[in-house]
């Protein structure tokens, strides 16, 4: 997947753990570790919506792109 | 995890059905089976029958038989993965594309089989019978019907795949 999400940066500057921004955010542990390790497929936007208020960051703060040779290959067909 | 639904029921009934189904068709294969090989043996118990069937009759009903015995335990392993609330699984797709592949050999066998060889019941005649060929579409239809849902269940399963990666 192309959409990187940088949880751990932003749970460094926040001083938080994954367990508790779990049970701030409401979804379980696992989903969220399969959100940071980039196995997540979709995220919803209540999921994101939650993740901001509970990291007081933006959306773009979350969220990056980077182009893997997958994402390309897809482009091009 | 089960379904807790009304369909549960409807499932479970299902269950019975099917296995009602296997146990009928696993005698009829097996009685199948040992009629060809007493004809064959040369046992005197098909005498009164002598010209109007053979022990290729047997074998073939035999043959479609457990072919759709092999389906049946198919379906029901399908609606195994439904009660637990889980259809949408690789197996389910691979069992059903298996399922569609037999039911159109099991047809190709039963022509071939019935043209080169096969007596006509009605004439009492032990001579091959071009004319007698039969081609119901049903069998064509169930298994264009089940590579269908093969790839139904397919599609669900990468749906399902994406459901559960959305956080």
């Amino acid at each position: 997947m192309a959409i990187r999400v940088n949880l751990d940066r932003m749970l460094l500057e926040r001083r938080m753990s994954l367990t508790e921004l779990a049970e701030r955010v409401g979804i379980t542990l696992a989903n969220l570790s399969i959100l940071k390790t980039g196995k997540a497929r979709a995220i919803r936007f209540s999921t994101l919506e939650a993740l901001c208020r509970e990291l007081d960051c933006q959306p773009a703060d979350l969220l990056e792109y980077e182009p893997d040779a997958e994402s390309l290959k897809d482009a091009a067909e | 995890m089960e379904l807790k639904t009304p369909h549960i029921r409807a499932a479970r009934i299902l269950k019975v059905l099917i296995n009602v189904i296997i146990v009928v068709l696993a005698i009829f294969v097996i009685v199948m089976l040992v009629a060809a090989g007493l004809i064959l043996s040369g046992s005197s118990i098909f005498d009164q029958l002598e010209g109007q069937v053979n022990w290729v009759d047997f074998l073939l009903l035999g043959g479609l038989a457990g072919a759709y015995l092999y389906v049946a335990f198919v379906v029901r392993a399908i609606v195994q993965t439904t009660v637990k609330g889980n259809p949408f699984v690789m197996e389910n797709v691979s069992r059903l594309r298996i399922t569609w592949i037999i039911i159109v050999l099991a047809e190709i066998f039963r022509i071939v089989l019935s043209a080169l060889i096969k007596s006509d019941l009605s004439n009492c005649s032990c001579s091959p019978n071009l004319s007698n060929i039969e081609m119901p579409l049903q069998a064509w239809i169930l298994a264009l019907f089940i590579a269908i849902m093969a790839e139904v269940f397919r599609i669900g399963l990468e749906l399902r795949r994406d459901q559960e990666l959305t956080v």
